[in-house]
């Protein structure tokens, strides 16, 4: 069942790995990188197209396309970062002592996972935002909620097959606690598939944010945003097209990059389930 | 068939919770229907006096009991704002979110299934790789950018296709057409590219088969084999998931809906949040999730049907 | 064997490419472009939203009333000055304290289904509007109304609870559309199926997409309306209206963007309409949260702010300045100049007088999804920044924005556009009394002033009041003033009297032409 021919090389690994770290560079060094000011308003020099002082042009508002663009990139890297924290720690948890514990407790936890799963992700972020009111914080908030049940529906499904390997009676039968046993045992065993799923939850997290902030619930100005700069390219669409190209560039190359990673690693960390997803 | 209602009355409690939860949230939040159907020439007493005439003035508690008895009856209530039936309005706005999905959907698996089964013939070709590269290209273009794209460029090069609203299919099927085909390709091209992976993995995986390999033995034409055989039960898989992610393109629709002005579920739904017209976002919520489980049982069903050894009970 | 399969192989292939053949030839026939130009006497307008109801009662969005405009009548209306004129009333007169009016109606006025218009239909109206079930939000606007007499079937006369000048702005507003009594009585859905006496009657309304009216052809007006069919499309995207407007898909498309008016003037087929609209436009401030309290710091933000070029970067290069709280198209507008010019450096000094030299932060408050209002805010934050005062903006949704602003007073600044209204009264209402405004502007003289207005019918003596209230206000710099955005509408090259109706933001298809 092998494929014709093996590549040498881990290539999706290798673009994901530079185009995410390019990304998370660039967003860290944004003060640096930056030829402007991403909030420095200038009236004067508003819809201009690229040109020597701004490689990607300005704004409705003279600002700079490119520095929001950099600035952008923080916004995007800190919702993956907090979203897939959010999602996968309550969904780990959740997923790790439901697996383990078994019984009416497991029960109870997946039907309320499987409840969240009965909404399209998205429909089921616009709640959580409508509820909260927009924002950055909120956005977050949301979009972490969201990722919960899928990280404890595949932290479940592994800890029930490790629960009982060897290694794992083995350590109950010497007394262990449980909660040392999911943590020393558990966890470190299932860990790959996990890895795997957070880099294509950030590449969700990325997407959903900048969706929410094209709707208006997420980012606000004058922060910029990836999705926020589209929805303020809309206006002018025809008369500054740049304004809504570069920004989609940015959104696609990151969410590009941490789905290579993810492939990548998948490769990388379980030959067998060389299986592409759906 | 109980297996069936089984399923649909597993959805109904989480269905529930969500409506309650929306309900109580958007009370929680800011601003209520009076102040926005008031707007700036909003005076303190017109306001008490709106509110009171709207009911908006009754104990919480009463009004969610009085939801859930209209529920029982098989009612989403009256919108404040449209002043009409919220079962009217989202039955006008249904055909429009379902038609964008299953054009969607359409689009990409007619796309998907045949570019899949080419890749998977000479795994690792140059065909192949392209065809690889360009499913993930597709995977990270956001819908709505990709929205946005299409009608900059063809709005430019191309002005064949309308660049906003809808035509119902009743009144001309061909305008209908048209003005389905930029939002059904912008969300589309997301689901092709999922889809090209999927098949293609589902081809590899039948063509290293042992039936594939007896026939090839007998000598039958590659080309023969794939389309007799391999292409067939590739299909399975593929339009099993296909027919899951319908739901989730469901989602997806509300965003396409906003760029091209369509009117769906998803501007409702967003109007029933920014007007803080309760009924609406509960009726929305309701009805997605029904569509989302009937989906979801639709496919456990189809399972059953293209796989004789599995079986529901 | 062999031959059979490759036989097979040929058939298979000419299927696919039939398939293939079939579904290039379907997307051709789907693409085909239909002729952009619709026929002479049918009027396409691509409108920012769509109503939410049809029923004149049951709504105050401004978008509802520009299309109940061609559905309905009233009263009175106004002309293009604001000056009232007969509608279905044919004339009208008010008694000398003021308190009875007696509107005499317009003979052989037909509705949609047939019925005549009588004393009756007035009555009946002005009675739901005013019934609370009606639940209309313009209840107590339409005035302090006691009582409402049928004279005769075509006189009708209002008794009111005590002098109030503005009761024909009232009537003449989009809310004072007469519906039948017969269909009132029987409790008729006019918000989907809306009849009156209009230009037009409904043909097909599909929500958020389009509504199509068809041409009355028993309207009052003898010859008119000229077109046979008005459709309103909404479309939200400004980007995509003017590429409408510019292709001759859309007759007319209701504001465009300033930045696109380049493109559209060099187009020979289309014409670019200005039109002042009746918004004034404000930077609100709070005047009961602390450093603002005086006057001095209100004043510095006025020198601080580059008025002109907040309203031209932000709504637009031709908008006019004002600087006082009234729209420049209104009769009652008066010029005060520019009593507080831009000039930081005298902000600064202000500034410093007040005990501010150190620097100052303020809360700015910015609706969405209002862009110009977000634009103007970032603008005026650059500019504050450079005196030394630091504004935190904030953007916030338009329902907390109306409750938590508007409702709440929980802002230091916001920026806003206020409505106009076709009778003062309905702007100034509630200015000076600082229980009844969101700035928390507080000064019993305005509001002395107000009420005088509000009492007083001779128009004249009226402007003078209002022309000292509103000194007062400016003179108090209760908030910054922006001034009224310009509208650009863009026509086809030969439509011709596509009225737009002053400070009730409608238009007027029944002279229209193209």
């Amino acid at each position: 069942m092998a494929p014709a021919r093996r590549r040498r090389y881990n290539l999706p690994l290798l673009i994901g790995g530079a185009l995410v770290s390019l990304v998370a560079a660039t967003a860290l060094l944004a003060p640096v990188l930056a030829p402007h000011d991403p909030t420095a308003i200038d009236p004067p020099g508003r819809l201009l197209p690229a040109g020597p002082g701004h490689p990607l042009g300005t704004d409705r508002l003279g600002r700079d396309v490119l520095s929001r663009i950099l600035y952008g990139g923080r916004v995007a890297v800190v919702v993956g970062v907090v979203a897939v924290s959010i999602g996968a720690g309550g969904g780990i948890t959740l997923g790790l002592v439901s697996g383990y514990q078994a019984g009416r407790l497991d029960a109870i936890l997946m039907r309320v996972v499987d409840g969240m799963m009965a909404f399209p992700t998205l429909l089921l972020a616009i709640l959580v935002v409508a509820a909260l009111g927009p924002g950055h914080v909120q956005t977050m908030a949301a979009i972490g909620v969201v990722l919960i049940p899928i990280f404890a529906r595949l932290a479940r499904a592994q800890t029930l097959v490790t629960r009982s390997q060897e290694f794992v009676l083995a350590a109950r039968a010497l007394g262990a606690r449980d909660s040392r046993i999911m943590r020393a045992h558990i966890l470190p065993n299932i860990a790959g598939p996990l890895l795997i799923q957070a880099t294509v939850a950030f590449s969700g997290a990325v997407l959903a944010e900048a969706a929410l902030s094209y709707l208006g619930l997420g980012t606000q100005p004058p922060t910029p945003s990836w999705g926020g700069m589209l929805q303020e390219a809309r206006d002018t669409l025809f008369v500054a097209p740049w304004m809504a190209i570069w920004p989609g560039v940015a959104i696609a190359a990151a969410v590009l990059g941490w789905n290579l990673l993810g492939d990548g690693l998948r490769d990388l960390l379980d030959p067998r389930l060389r299986r592409d997803r759906g | 068939m109980p297996f069936v209602v089984r399923r649909l009355l597993a959805v109904a409690p989480t269905v529930l919770v969500v409506a309650t939860v929306a309900f109580f949230a958007l009370q929680v939040v800011p601003g209520d229907i009076a102040e926005i159907m008031l707007g700036v020439d909003a005076r303190r007493e017109d306001l008490a006096q709106l509110r009171h005439e709207l009911g908006l003035d009754r104990p919480l508690g009463l009004r969610y009991l009085e939801w859930l008895g209209h529920m029982a009856r098989g009612d989403f209530g009256m919108s404040i704002s449209y002043r009409e039936p919220v079962m009217r309005l989202i039955l006008a706005r249904l055909p429009v979110t379902t038609s964008v999905a299953g054009g969607a959907m359409l689009l990409a698996i007619v796309v998907a299934l045949p570019l899949g089964v080419i890749a998977a013939r000479r795994p690792w070709s140059v065909v192949d790789l392209a065809v690889l590269a360009g499913s993930q290209a597709g995977l990270a273009v956001p819908a709505f950018w990709m929205g946005i794209l299409l009608i900059l460029g063809l709005a430019a090069a191309l002005p064949i296709f309308p660049l906003q609203g809808y035509v119902a299919f009743g009144s001309n099927p061909i305008e209908w057409g048209r003005h389905l085909f930029l939002p059904a390709l912008a969300l589309g091209t997301e689901r092709a590219a999922a889809l090209v992976r999927l098949s293609r993995a589902a081809t590899l995986d039948e063509l290293h088969r042992d039936y594939v390999r007896t026939a090839r033995s007998k000598g039958l034409v590659e080309t023969y084999v794939v389309r007799r055989h391999v292409l067939r039960n590739a299909l399975i898989p593929v339009l099993t998931v296909a027919g899951l992610q319908l739901g989730y393109l469901m989602g997806g629709a509300i965003v396409i809906e906003q760029v091209f002005g369509l009117p769906g579920l998803g501007r409702l739904l967003l109007h029933g949040i920014y007007s803080r017209d309760l009924l609406v976002v509960q009726g929305v919520v309701i009805t997605i999730a029904i569509m989302f489980a009937l989906l979801n049982l639709l496919v456990d069903l189809l399972y059953a049907v293209v796989d004789p050894r599995i079986t529901y009970d | 064997m062999k031959s059979r399969t490759a036989h097979d192989l040929r058939t298979t292939r000419w299927a696919w490419k039939l398939v293939v053949l079939a579904l290039f030839a379907a997307l051709a026939v789907a693409g085909a472009p239909v002729s952009a130009q619709s026929p002479r006497d049918r009027f396409v307008l691509a409108l920012s939203g769509g109503p939410d109801t049809l029923d004149p009662h049951g709504t105050a969005a401004t978008l509802g009333f520009m299309v109940m405009k061609s559905l309905y009548d009233t009263l009175v209306e106004p002309d293009d000055e604001g000056k009232m004129v007969p509608a279905l009333a044919e004339s009208w007169s008010v008694s000398p304290d003021g308190i009875t009016w007696t509107f005499k109606l317009r003979p052989g006025v037909r509705f949609h289904h047939g019925k005549i218009l009588d004393a009756g239909d007035v009555k009946a109206t002005l009675e739901r509007i005013l019934d609370p079930a009606t639940r209309s939000p313009r209840r107590l606007q339409i005035g302090p109304i006691r009582s409402v007499e049928v004279v005769d079937p075509l006189t009708v006369r209002i008794v009111l609870e005590g002098r109030f000048s503005p009761v024909l702005a009232a009537l003449a507003e989009g809310w004072g559309a007469i519906l039948p009594a017969d269909l009132i009585a029987r409790k008729h859905d006019f918000g989907t199926k809306p009849v009156g006496t209009g230009p037009f009657t409904l043909g097909e309304w599909q929500r958020d997409s389009f509504v199509r009216l068809q041409r009355f052809d028993g309207y009052w007006i003898k010859g008119h309306p000229r077109l046979r069919e008005v459709f309103i499309r909404f479309v939200p995207e400004r980007a995509v209206k003017v590429a409408g407007v510019l292709s001759g898909e859309f007759d007319a498309v209701d504001t465009i963007d300033p930045d696109d008016l380049p493109r559209v003037r060099a187009n020979p087929e289309v014409r670019v309409i200005t039109q002042l609209t009746s918004l004034v436009n404000v930077v609100a401030v709070n005047n009961s949260r602390g450093p603002l309290r005086d006057v001095r710091v209100r004043r510095a933000l006025w020198h601080a702010i580059d008025r002109k070029q907040v309203l031209k970067t932000a709504y637009g290069a031709e908008s006019v300045p004002s600087s006082v709280f009234m729209d420049v198209t209104s009769p009652y507008w008066v010029d005060l100049g520019d009593p507080y010019p831009f000039d930081p450096e005298r902000a600064r000094r202000l500034l410093s007088e007040a005990g501010h030299g150190a620097g100052l932060t303020l809360d700015l408050v910015l609706p969405q999804p209002y862009q110009m209002h977000i634009e103007a805010g970032q603008l005026v934050q650059a500019m504050l920044a450079k005196v030394g005062i630091t504004a935190r903006p904030r953007v916030v949704e338009w329902a907390f924005w109306l409750s938590r602003v508007f409702g709440g007073g929980e802002y230091d600044l916001t920026v806003i556009g206020h409505t106009g209204k076709l009778d003062p009264e309905g702007r100034l209402t509630g200015w000076g009394d600082s229980t009844r405004n969101y700035i928390r502007y507080e000064n019993q003289k305005v509001v002395d002033l107000i009420h005088a207005g509000r009492i007083t019918s001779n128009p004249e003596h009226r402007k003078r009041i209002y022309a000292e209230a509103l000194k007062i206000m400016t003179e108090d710099a209760m908030m910054v003033i922006l001034g009224t955005t310009i509208r650009y509408v863009a026509t086809g090259r030969t439509v011709r009297e596509f009225r737009q109706v002053y400070a009730v933001d409608s238009y007027d298809f029944r002279k229209t032409t193209k």
